[in-house]
């Protein structure tokens, strides 16, 4: 199973996109806590892009790929922004107290830990990010 | 997202509703900030119609534990659903605030 979106890079767009998002890929039925994160994790790559992605005013396009197949669940995004490659974040220390404790750095954490595998590529000047979950029997 | 306030026990209790993200946080910040400028520093985010929060979601309720912290103010948190306690969990953030199960002991506390 599979579907494509193309969405501008513009925040106000992002709520339009998660409902359109659940109502596609709700005949594949996947369990109700692994389509919550994939909603998440859209959110926090999407938002990424529309916020850090763009030095120009211009409007741009995100490609979103969702594929359903044996068992796992591929989302593969894509945009022209300037490089930025998510998987070479460090990772926020999550021991610090509350004063010490930066107030951002959680949204691409969150992906990793909710997904089994991402993958960043840079091809044709374009960012293209892989994230992969496969349902655990 | 939708955001009832209700004044009890001399704290605010902020009833959160919907999905706390990239759209609704904007929201829940300039509530908070609104309160914590009229002198209000005790608060209680009741998150029991919380079904979503996204990393912007969590930033907010960091940025009001750390305003309140320094101004010797109260955040208590309580009635979460488990999905969203996970997340809080794996961002390392429950320990970070005053959770609690129900309404009445976020009160009382």
């Amino acid at each position: 199973m599979k579907s494509t979106f193309k969405i501008e890079n513009k925040i106000e767009v992002l709520a339009d996109f998660a409902e359109a998002f659940q109502r596609e890929v709700e005949p594949w039925n996947l369990p109700p806590a692994l389509q919550m994160n994939l909603d998440l994790v859209l959110e926090e790559v999407l938002s990424n892009i529309i916020h850090y992605g763009f030095s120009d005013q211009q409007l741009h396009w995100i490609e979103i790929h969702a594929v359903y197949e044996n068992g796992t669940v591929m989302l593969r995004i894509s945009d022209d922004g300037v490089p930025f490659d998510p998987t070479e974040k460090a990772a926020p220390d999550l021991t610090q107290s509350i004063e010490d404790r930066p107030v951002g750095g959680l949204g691409i954490f969150l992906v990793r830990k909710l997904m089994d595998q991402v993958t960043y590529l840079r091809e044709n000047d374009h960012n293209i990010l892989i994230l992969e979950k496969t349902i655990s029997s | 997202m939708k955001i009832t306030v209700t004044e009890a026990n001399n704290y605010s209790i902020l009833d959160l509703e919907g999905r706390i993200d990239v759209t609704g946080s904007p929201q829940l910040e300039n509530e908070v900030t609104r309160r914590i400028d009229a002198g209000k520093n005790r608060l209680v985010f009741d998150c029991s119609g919380v079904d979503y929060i996204s990393s912007s979601g969590l930033r907010v309720f960091l940025f009001t534990q750390k305003v309140l912290t320094r101004s010797s103010g109260k955040l208590h948190v309580c009635c979460m659903k488990s999905e969203i306690r996970d997340i809080f969990e794996m961002t390392g953030l429950l320990g970070l605030f005053s959770v609690f199960e129900t309404r009445e002991e976020a009160l009382n506390s």
